[in-house]
């Protein structure tokens, strides 16, 4: 079982370069006479493999050459079309025990006075003490033969470091159509090449094995990671390359299979380079920061930008790096000590209700609905953690809590990677949801925001809402943060920061929307103890969330919670004439059993995302869902950090996360949310690389970091793609891009005015590389700077939108009882369902969402 | 269209009508019929190749130079290839029992990771034609070939006697 198709192919580019000596015969002569001389001659070749089935079975291992180009001075103008017909073997055995290969290239082109002209090369791969791997694989001994079959020039040609990252980052997996295959086929490849160096080198790394456990050799690759991408000589007592090899490990072994093959290929990639590094290692990182320190942005760079945070997030996450930046890391005191009761596999039995996904809108469904009497089942493609068994390792927890590692991101892939840039999502995806991870942030919609639903369809009015925002005010303890805090704990004190600028800090109201300026947040905590942790999950049992009230009431009413259940298909009841479709069952892959769950009411409330391509890959609704706009009017509410840097330390101790939040007014497009984080995550955010990311990293303590969120138009789209993967794309336009920098300067200039406590000496926007700014020409300098969204460090853990609850059937994919429309019993009801944007944090949205859901089907209505 | 090159190396395009590379007018040659090749072309090349292990074939002895063609190429059903060499320019009298060993790939590759490389050599019978001793392949495996005289008397099967 190869897990791809016979049809399933590659693409790479090939690209070389040096001189050709005339007159030379063989190519040791044309090096010898080349030495010292500029290059005359580079070829770039578009290589195929049209079948890698075949390309790996049969030997030796031939690729077509499929196009490319040829310059050679003085002879052929550069751009020269090379012809059809040419090939490359690879690694062709010469030996008997196959310690020697050969690559053999053969091509041909017509120079601009119509003379063919044919090169034939190798690449020689020996292991003898002469030439190591990475002279091996990047020489190409040639010889030009002329249209008589004489060969009329020789020499050697040779690939850069940069051209060789570049074909590493070029390879594509071709006519891949089922899930997985191109990842399959992509780990295929990458084990096929690291197999045959790794059969003549003795110290080639290797990768390739699906289990989780790292071997020495791949160790070896996650300390290059860590040589290559952290600063020049580490300091004594902080964390070592070998501690950040052993936290990228904990992260790999934390993540669920089908992030680990994420993760994995992009080690894979990595592994190539291993052999390469040796006695190169200072021209790779000379290139690898001219690359990240460039703003055009490249495939190339997208891929340096993870490895980046590969290395920083275990870095600064490991208890070494503590002392290093001034943390004091927490310990978690569980309050509750409580365990949900989860079952393996549902019962066999036809529920009232069955709820997909079991975050915030999931969890508080089925507490609505097992209270009201219903049988429920909820289903949870994530695991089960209890909250007291969270500890402070970061790397573990992100690893195992949410949505592919941590590592999911809009603009991943296609021409928006490129122009708007990736934009990492982070969502929960375990019992609990997003609820979980989030920072407790309760915002109702401001008023405005509310209008403009309602202009979109939305059917629910003003009232309605707020009603429903208050239905979970008690039982949630929805307060302002410092009513929410246990005494002697801390809220952010950032905010202490910006009231020069954002004026007096008011006190907000549970029954309203947040008032202009600057205020407290609103929380669904109670006795907060300001570890400072929220994002990887309250080890201290203080959210009031799913996990600790909504799921537990559930369950007490018999509510049935199945973990790491995922839901492979939807199926249609045979249609009836004259009546509406309903769904018959889902079937559920439960620890890789495949079971069919039916009930008389089924919601989907899976995530913003999740929920979307769920719709979209279930074959099972066949066309019923076709004509709907499922996925389009994809939002989010995009931030991007800013950090302040203070002499004095601001942050003695840990902290509740956010605390504090800035509305300028009603409908300027963008809140400001203080945010600090541990070590770890921080670095993950903080802008710059190498030495200046050190330098930020070890004011720790004394940074202050705010956020401008910025609502998107609802231009984006989640879609699923020939081959079943889910994409999302969140392009980001000239309004979205002019609110942003509108935000990140008024953030900016409170930073600079300060509060009582001091005034920032310096400014640090969130571009990729972090914008530095002291005074008013330098928030002016931002401005002018900052006109592609890829130049900034973007984030969200708020997507909205795909599936709008709207009247306006030009939009609408759900009926206002949150139906899919044409489906009776089918609904969805989470953030997707959103018909714009929220503009502020949606956990609060999504609550009264599911509570007005939870009403449509039956539950008692709140007063 | 026939190539000649300059005793080590041979190479052009060649297209549906087939032809000849010859790494000398007195050397090596191949020659590919027409039928073999289709209409985009296909880039040839027969050269010496002097690194790796020659063939280790008991009572085998290599004679003349060791080539190799590349890219392998599969022809349609009843279209052969053929190698042959001027018998004089072999240092072998010319009654010599001469087979071209050809070089297979082993390698059970990738998809196995316990896989072994290793290359295996088969022989082919020649016959004369004029001055020439011609092989008839099936295929060209993209690999190496070499002239190679059989001992007057085989060793015996499983070994020396």
């Amino acid at each position: 079982m190869t897990g791809f198709g016979q049809h399933v192919g590659v693409r790479f580019r090939e690209r070389m370069s040096g001189f050709l000596a005339k007159g030379a015969k063989t190519p040791e002569d044309g090096a010898q006479l080349g030495q010292g001389k500029q290059s005359n001659f580079s070829f770039a070749l578009d290589v195929a493999i049209p079948s890698l089935t075949d390309f790996l079975a049969r030997q030796p291992h031939t690729a077509q050459v499929a196009g490319g180009t040829v310059e050679w001075a003085g002879v052929a103008n550069a751009g020269t079309a090379v012809a059809g017909g040419g090939s490359i073997v690879l690694f062709r055995n010469v030996a008997a025990n196959g310690r020697k290969k050969v690559c053999d290239f053969l091509f041909s082109f017509r120079d601009g006075q119509g003379r063919d002209w044919t090169l034939t090369g190798e690449k020689r791969l020996f292991d003898d003490s002469g030439f190591d791997a990475a002279a091996d694989l990047s020489t190409l001994w040639v010889r030009l033969i002329d249209g008589t079959g004489k060969t009329a020039a020789a020499g050697k040609l040779d690939v850069s470091i940069g051209a060789f990252l570049e074909e590493m980052a070029s390879t594509k997996i071709t006519q891949a159509s089922k899930p997985g295959e191109d990842l399959a086929a992509l780990v295929a490849f990458a084990g096929f090449l690291n197999r045959q160096v790794g059969q003549v080198y003795d110290d080639m790394p290797r990768i390739f094995t699906p289990d989780t456990s790292l071997r020495p050799d791949e160790w070896r690759v996650l300390k290059l990671i860590a040589v290559l991408m952290l600063k020049k000589h580490l300091p004594l007592g902080g964390p070592s390359a070998d501690d950040v090899a052993a936290g990228i490990e904990t992260f790999v072994q934390s993540a669920s299979p089908a992030d680990l093959e994420e993760i994995r290929s992009r080690l894979r990639l990595l592994a190539v380079l291993e052999p390469v590094a040796k006695g190169l290692l200072s021209e790779i990182q000379k290139l690898i920061r001219t690359h990240l320190l460039d703003d055009k942005p490249t495939d190339l760079r997208v891929l340096l930008d993870q490895v980046h945070q590969i290395a920083v997030l275990p870095y600064y996450a490991h208890p070494k790096a503590d002392a290093l930046v001034a943390y004091k890391r927490p310990t978690f005191l569980p309050k509750a000590h409580l365990r949900l009761k989860t079952i393996k596999t549902p019962s066999s039995k036809v529920f009232d209700v069955t709820i997909v996904g079991a975050g915030v809108a999931g969890s508080l469904l089925a507490a609505r609905l097992a209270a009201a009497g219903k049988s429920v089942l909820i289903l949870e493609s994530g695991p089960y953690v209890a909250e007291q068994d969270i500890s402070t390792d970061e790397i573990r927890w992100t690893a195992r809590l949410y949505k592919q590692a941590g590592l999911q991101a809009a603009n991943a892939v296609g021409p928006e990677a490129l122009k708007t840039g990736p934009v990492p999502i982070l969502q929960g995806t375990c019992v609990g949801g997003g609820g979980t991870v989030n920072n407790a942030i309760c915002f109702q919609m401001p008023t405005a925001q509310m209008a403009r639903w309602t202009q979109a369809g939305f059917p629910y009015s003003d009232a309605e809402v707020r009603r429903a925002y208050s239905g979970v005010v008690t039982e949630l303890s929805i307060q302002p943060v410092p009513l929410a805090l246990a005494p002697g704990a801390h809220a952010n004190p950032a905010g202490d920061y910006l009231v020069n600028a954002f004026g007096p800090v008011q006190r907000p109201r549970v029954d309203a929307p947040p008032p202009v300026g600057l205020s407290e947040c609103l929380v669904n905590i109670d006795d907060c103890l300001g570890q400072g942790l929220c994002n990887t999950g309250c080890g201290s049992e203080r959210k009031r969330n799913g996990l600790q009230v909504h799921l537990p009431a559930a369950v007490q009413h018999g509510a049935e919670v199945v973990a790491n259940a995922t839901v492979r298909d939807i199926t249609l009841a045979p249609a009836a004439a004259g009546k509406p479709r309903r769904v018959a069952f889902l079937s559920v892959d439960v620890g890789g059993t495949v079971v069919q769950v039916q009930a008389k009411e089924f919601v989907l409330s899976a995530g913003a995302i999740a929920s979307s391509a769920l719709l979209l890959k279930a074959k099972g609704l066949g066309n019923v869902v076709g004509g709907l706009p499922v996925g389009k009017r994809f939002s989010a509410n995009v931030g991007c950090p800013s950090f302040a840097f203070f002499d004095t330390p601001i942050h003695p101790r840990p902290s509740l996360q956010i605390s504090h939040a800035f509305f300028p007014k009603d409908g300027s497009g963008f809140v400001i949310e203080s945010w600090f984080a541990p070590p770890g995550s921080l670095a993950v955010v903080v802008p710059g690389y190498f030495e200046t990311h050190w330098e930020r990293m070890h004011a720790y303590d004394r940074i202050a970091v705010a956020a401008p969120l910025v609502g998107t138009e609802p231009n984006g789209r989640v879609s699923v793609d020939g081959k079943g993967k889910t994409r999302v794309e969140l392009p980001l336009g000239a309004l979205e891009i002019t609110t942003l920098r509108k935000g990140v300067a008024t953030l900016v200039r409170a930073f600079l005015a300060g509060g009582p406590r001091g005034k920032a000496k310096q400014v640090v926007a969130g571009t990729r590389r972090g914008f530095p700014i002291k005074d008013e020409a330098g928030v002016l300098a931002f401005e002018q700077h900052v006109q592609h969204a890829h130049q900034l460090r973007l984030g969200t853990g708020h997507p909205q939108g795909g599936n709008a609850l709207s009247k306006d059937l030009s939009i609408s994919v759900l009926d206002p009882e949150f139906r899919v429309r044409g489906i009776e019993n089918l609904r969805v009801c989470d953030a997707s369902a959103f018909p714009l944007v929220a503009g502020v944090n949606p956990q609060w949205t999504v609550m009264a969402l599911a509570q007005l859901c939870a009403e449509a089907l039956g539950a008692p209505k709140v007063p | 269209m026939t190539l000649v090159g300059d005793d080590a190396l041979v190479a052009g395009r060649l297209g549906p009508e087939g032809g000849s590379l010859a790494l000398a007018a007195d050397g090596i040659r191949l020659e590919i019929p027409s039928g073999v090749i289709d209409a985009e072309g296909k880039v040839v090349s027969l050269r010496v190749e002097t690194f790796g292990d020659p063939p280790a074939l008991p009572g085998a002895e290599p004679v003349g130079p060791r080539v190799t063609i590349s890219p392998p190429i599969v022809p349609p059903e009843g279209k052969t290839f053929r190698v042959s060499v001027p018998i004089a320019s072999l240092p072998v009298p010319a009654d010599a029992d001469l087979r071209l060993a050809v070089e297979k790939a082993t390698d059970v590759g990738p998809g196995d990771g316990s896989g072994t490389p290793t290359t295996s050599w088969d022989l082919v019978p020649t016959e004369r034609s004029g001055d020439r001793a011609v092989a008839t392949l099936f295929r060209v495996h993209g690999m190496r070939l070499q002239f190679v005289r059989l001992a007057t008397t085989p060793p015996a099967p499983g070994g020396s006697p």
